[in-house]
């Protein structure tokens, strides 16, 4: 809860200058790529991590590793996020700035689970339907297979969970 | 015959065009953790407080700490099976419980379900179980009353209609035997009656029912039980349903008498369920509000313009008579009055164990029938001067014939406001004993024969002069006739015993 509140403080700070710099959605692909990238690399997440190593090697090694591609803004947060010892909310504050990136362009997010992976007419006619029900201009959707569904499909829109599958049925019966 | 394949495919197309697809469409949010009856449900940004939300298994929770992105619920059944990542619904409906004239006579619990075995309730109305008392202008002063049918209280803790009065002592004095007393005496009064049982333990419930089964008085009762062993959300909410369920009977224009049985359980229940929703703890650990949780409660009895009450009858035990402690000195300022039971009357053999001494009723005073109060006043200060001068002759000092006397008469009346259980007594048949005692009628009789004395002249009176009863009844006071008969009458009554 503690990480939650901490990180929406960075985000919002982060927004905020990323804004005034007109770099709102390149920051948002920075930290995407930067939270993936520690996801996957063990060796990073313990460089990142290891308490034996000065905030100011970290620092070096961030800019050398990350310093020409992206923005400065980016970087800057990975060091003042080295330098506190927070580096650890860096996915939930990339998924908290993303949602304010969102808000601020009209997007709404939403997952769609099927069975099967479904067609282009169907996704249209379904994504149109979705951005009705979340009164927002762009819907971006989340398709994705469970085979455990059966049949028909689940879609979620925040809390909202549309519930048109052949599992939900049958949970019913 | 023979079956044609592409018949049968033909209906199987058709059905699977027209297969009606039941969609459902709804908020959820995520089981973050579950500890003792408490979850966390991560999401459900529109949740409303007091909302019913649905957990996997149709279990129940109910919304009391919303957060910034959780919502903190206290689950209402069995938690065991709950896990985190588990899919939590809203429902949209706040903790609301069936109410209505099916409810007379059954057992159910805080939610509705029933408990005697019988049919779901289907009354096919509900209503909230939290609701803001009714105001200022709709109600009326207190001024018709409700007869418990124990002499002690009758004559001198009088009860009004739309009164809450706390009913305190130490545990086994007989606190709930007053309480069921007092609905028993209900019957063919109009008055309907409502007992929540708040964590008491499943054999005394059982016992209480089958005491009013008894005594016919199920049939305009209705009990909400909680038992020791249902989680404290359920005993949170028990006499907050108890409240809907009668709130509904009053606004039809009907009398209720409800009786919480006991509130210093529901603290209880009420403490753990806030500590586990860490909620700061106060004195002695309840929660700051646990003041507002029962003076909500209790507001919500009511004598309305329009017709329709609702009596409360809380119940509180104290510990080693401390009636000083917290709980019971909160709900003691909340309430019109209250009874006071103590150990010692109830091992001294004085039962009900009333300490009239302690004991008042702020507002049932106006309400009390003519005759009782004209019996009441002297009542009252017989037995006042009786336990001063009885606490003076204690020392054993020597005592003059005038003080001699009045320790006889106050001994002659305590022995007359005794009363066995399930015993209640119509209003005019207390008048009569009493209007004996305070007259000193019963002087000359021995302490130990005082109650053959009320039984025996009850009898005579039933037996003989019914038409004495029935005026009494009706006139509502003692007139001067009325006086010269109950006098003479005595008097034959006495001759005929020698």
């Amino acid at each position: 809860m503690l990480t939650e509140r901490v990180a929406k403080r960075y985000a919002r700070a982060l927004f905020t200058a990323a804004r005034e710099k007109g770099r709102v959605t390149e920051v948002a692909g920075d930290l995407e790529n930067i939270s993936a990238a520690a996801e996957d690399n063990e060796e990073l997440r313990r460089f990142l991590y290891h308490p034996r190593i000065s905030p100011a090697v970290k620092k070096e090694i961030l800019e050398e590793l990350f310093g020409a591609r992206i923005q400065e803004l980016a970087l800057n947060l990975l060091v003042l996020l080295v330098s506190k010892g927070r580096f650890g909310i860096l996915p939930v504050l990339s998924r908290i700035y993303q949602s304010l990136v969102d808000r601020e362009q009209g997007i709404a997010r939403a997952a769609v689970a099927s069975a099967v992976p479904l067609d282009d007419d169907h996704r249209k006619r379904l994504t149109a339907v979705l951005r009705r029900l979340a009164g927002r201009n762009e819907i971006r959707t989340d398709w994705r297979v469970e085979p455990d569904v059966i049949g028909g499909f689940v879609a979620y829109i925040g809390d909202r969970v549309i519930d048109a599958s052949v599992r939900g049925m049958l949970s019913r019966v | 015959m023979p079956i044609r394949a592409d018949e049968i495919s033909a209906v199987i197309r058709r059905r699977l065009e027209n297969l009606d697809f039941d969609i459902q469409d709804y908020e959820a949010g995520t089981v973050l953790q579950v500890t003792e009856g408490v979850a966390r449900v991560y999401g459900l940004r529109s949740c409303v407080y007091t909302e019913l939300l649905e957990f996997p298994g149709k279990v129940l929770g109910l919304a009391l700490n919303l957060e910034e992105d959780n919502v903190g619920c206290v689950i209402l059944g069995p938690y065991t099976q709950i896990r985190e990542g588990d899919e939590v619904r809203r429902t949209g409906r706040i903790a609301s419980i069936p109410v209505g004239d099916g409810l007379t006579g059954r057992v159910v619990t805080p939610v509705g379900s029933p408990l005697d075995g019988g049919e779901p309730i289907t009354t096919g109305k509900t209503r909230p179980m939290e609701r803001i008392a009714p105001g200022i202008t709709a109600r009326h002063e207190v001024d018709t009353p409700l007869q418990t049918g124990i002499k002690a209280i009758d004559a001198l803790i009088p009860i009004g209609r739309g009164q809450r009065e706390l009913i305190l002592g130490d545990r086994q004095t007989g606190k709930t035997a007053i309480a069921i007393d007092a609905i028993i005496n209900q019957k063919n009064q109009g008055v309907l009656c409502i007992y929540v049982a708040i964590g008491q333990k499943a054999s005394t419930v059982a016992g209480v029912i089958r005491r009013l089964k008894d005594h016919g008085a199920m049939d305009y009762t209705t009990v909400v039980a909680t038992t020791a062993s249902d989680p404290a959300p359920l005993l949170y909410l028990a006499p907050f349903a108890g409240t809907a369920i009668a709130e509904e009977f009053m606004e039809q224009g009907r009398d209720v008498l409800i009786v919480y049985d006991d509130l210093s359980k529901h603290a209880r229940a009420y403490r753990e369920m806030s500590l586990l929703l860490r909620r700061p703890p106060g004195r002695e650990a309840f929660p700051g509000d646990i003041f507002y949780l029962h003076s909500r409660l209790l507001e919500r009895a009511a004598n309305l313009k329009e017709g329709g009450s609702i009596t409360a009858l809380p119940i509180v035990e104290t510990q080693q008579g401390e009636i000083s402690a917290y709980i019971p000195t909160n709900i003691i300022s909340i309430t019109d009055g209250q009874i006071i039971l103590s150990k010692d009357y109830f091992n001294a053999g004085i039962r009900p164990a009333i300490n009239v001494g302690l004991s008042v009723s702020r507002v049932g005073g106006q309400a009390q029938l003519h005759a009782m109060r004209q019996v009441a006043g002297q009542l009252r200060l017989d037995l006042a001067q009786y336990r001063e001068l009885k606490a003076f002759t204690q020392f054993g000092a020597d005592v003059d014939a005038a003080t001699k006397a009045q320790l006889e008469r106050g001994a002659r009346i305590t022995e007359l406001l005794k009363q066995d259980q399930y015993e209640p007594m119509a209003v005019e048949e207390q008048v009569a004993v009493l209007y004996a005692g305070v007259k000193g009628y019963l002087d000359d009789v021995p302490v130990e024969k005082v109650r053959d004395f009320e039984k025996g002249f009850l009898k005579f009176l039933h037996d003989k002069h019914k038409d004495v009863l029935a005026s009494l009844r009706e006139a509502g006071e003692i007139t001067d006739e009325l006086d010269r008969r109950l006098g003479k009458l005595l008097e034959t009554f006495k001759e005929e015993l020698v």
